[in-house]
């Protein structure tokens, strides 16, 4: 059998993949198997069959073989890091990846996380910026509600609370 | 020399030995350690320690490089789980930062560049968490961190993101594992996104009946509701190891005495021991204390866990090297001599 991705080199790696009920064999040479982020690590044969969190995690990032092809052949700008580095050990190679792979890592983030945003700690340095402008969003939907409720005075109110918090940032 | 930590007994101490915060902090300048050159990480080692040294705690800690120790003496330090195992036989320079007092221990260059880990005796999750971020707080006035709006503190592993911290709480569940309840225990836990693990051996075998809880999720939720909801799951733990425990007295009162004046017969008179059956017996003991059925200090048990393991008992016997032979027969010789007292 020949591998199915680039049709060239005997398929030596043989999975299956069940998404939503639907198992798809996929059948790859070692070659295309790393270069797509599959890897011998974590193939679902008996022999290997032990649970082990590296495998798990990099099955998930590569579970999302779409969005892998796509930007396969970018690499970080800062650390060199490749998808298919990514996808292999499941951890990126710097903080830079996070933007750069941001199509490739958002939907496993949130398979981890759920889809949230941090709600916790700031460093120092950019922690009051980060409030104020949360605070701005906040008072935006406060301006909304009080206009829908007719309470035009209150939306003054906070227009202008919005516009000092601008001017704070613009200061700092 | 005051007691460490680890040689102590606090809160909860018949059921919680130890309390632990962890924070994952990187650099903005550097990529993570392992895309690093061993000069760069080198430098990333000066960084952390100078912005160490110039804050208002820098004099509680000194520095020890991975690379100036011996291999006992780093694992010395896993045993003593003031570093993790990554670090003592890991690559490239690595590095920790260590308070006087051991509670605080700062690892760099592990998997992310700082893993700033405070550690207390007994339940003591809100003290832990509240040094961790006075630590981390005097570093950030010097320091860059990585850090994004949305996703938090960023992390080598996108587990991590967000807080960056793991809690956790070690736990002696003796009565919930003979009672074969911690496979649903951990199942409901579980749903609350709390994990609990053996905290040695592999698999579902526990040793000793010693286990580790900690948060999963570290994205979402801010580090004071993660302590809360974690010591909250800790004390219900807590009053279903208790009610087994009560139950087991209640039920089998003979059955569980034999049974822990055996071990403490084993513990007082055997001559070779190895390291599973050592922490097996010390466990029973450690229950019997905790029962009142036997006579023993609960902090004299917790440094026995640590003095019995491979490394801290070759250093502290003055040898070079011990086969594993001669360790038991060691082992043996600690463990009657305190027996005896």
């Amino acid at each position: 059998m020949l591998c199915q991705n680039c049709n060239k080199r005997p398929a030596t790696y043989h999975y299956k993949k069940t998404v939503n009920d639907d198992t798809q064999e996929i059948h790859l040479c070692s070659n295309c198997a790393s270069e797509l982020g599959y890897s011998p690590l974590f193939t679902w044969s008996p022999v290997n069959f032990g649970f082990n969190v590296d495998n798990f995690l990099s099955h998930m990032v590569s579970n999302d073989s779409s969005t892998l092809r796509q930007v396969q052949t970018e690499a970080c700008p800062l650390c060199g890091s490749r998808p298919a580095d990514i996808s292999r050990t499941g951890r990126v190679g710097c903080a830079e990846c996070y933007t750069a792979f941001s199509g490739l890592l958002r939907p496993y983030i949130t398979r981890i996380h759920g889809n949230t945003t941090h709600s916790g700690k700031f460093p120092a340095g950019i922690g009051g910026q980060i409030k104020k402008r949360r605070k701005i969003e906040s008072l935006r939907a406060d301006i909304k509600k009080a206009i829908d409720a007719e309470d035009y005075e209150q939306a003054v109110i906070l227009r202008d609370e919005i516009r000092k918090l601008e001017e704070e940032m613009k200061n700092e | 020399m005051s007691k460490m930590w680890y040689m102590q007994n606090g809160k909860e101490g018949d059921i919680v030995l130890s309390t632990r915060v962890r924070l994952a902090r990187n650099l903005s300048d550097f990529p993570f350690p392992g895309n690093l050159t061993p000069e760069k990480q080198r430098e990333v080692v000066d960084v952390v320690a100078s912005a160490m040294a110039s804050s208002d705690v820098g004099n509680d800690f000194k520095l020890i490089d991975m690379t100036t120790l011996t291999e006992l003496e780093r694992l010395q330090l896993v045993e003593k789980h003031l570093i993790s195992r990554d670090l003592a036989t890991g690559d490239g320079v690595r590095a920790v930062l260590l308070s006087t007092d051991e509670s605080v221990s700062i690892m760099i260059n592990e998997e992310d560049h700082l893993r700033i880990q405070v550690l207390g005796t007994g339940l003591c999750l809100d003290d832990c968490l509240k040094k961790a971020m006075r630590i981390d707080d005097a570093l950030d006035r010097t320091l860059k961190y990585a850090f994004d709006e949305k996703l938090g503190y960023l992390t080598k592993c996108p587990t991590n993101l967000g807080t960056g911290m793991r809690a956790s709480a070690m736990l002696h569940l003796p009565a919930l594992t003979q009672g074969n309840a911690i496979r649903e225990l951990s199942a409901s836990v579980g749903k609350l996104g709390f994990v609990i693990r053996g905290l040695y051996g592999e698999g579902s075998v526990a040793k000793g009946a010693l286990y580790q809880i900690s948060n999963q999720l570290t994205l979402g939720f801010d580090e004071e509701t993660i302590v809360k909801r974690l010591s909250d799951v800790v004390e219900q733990m807590i009053e279903h190891e208790r009610n087994y425990r009560e139950q087991a007295r209640k039920s089998g009162k003979l059955w569980l005495e034999d049974k822990i004046w055996r071990s403490a017969g084993i513990l007082t008179y055997a001559r070779s021991i190895s390291t599973d059956e050592a922490m097996q017996l010390l466990s029973d003991l450690r229950l019997g204390a905790s029962l009142g059925i036997i006579d023993t200090d609960i902090d004299k048990l917790n440094s026995l866990l640590w003095e019995i393991q491979p490394a801290n008992l070759i250093k502290n016997s003055g040898k070079e090297k011990l086969t594993p032979e001669q360790r038991d027969i060691r082992r043996a010789e600690i463990l009657r001599d305190i027996m005896k007292k």
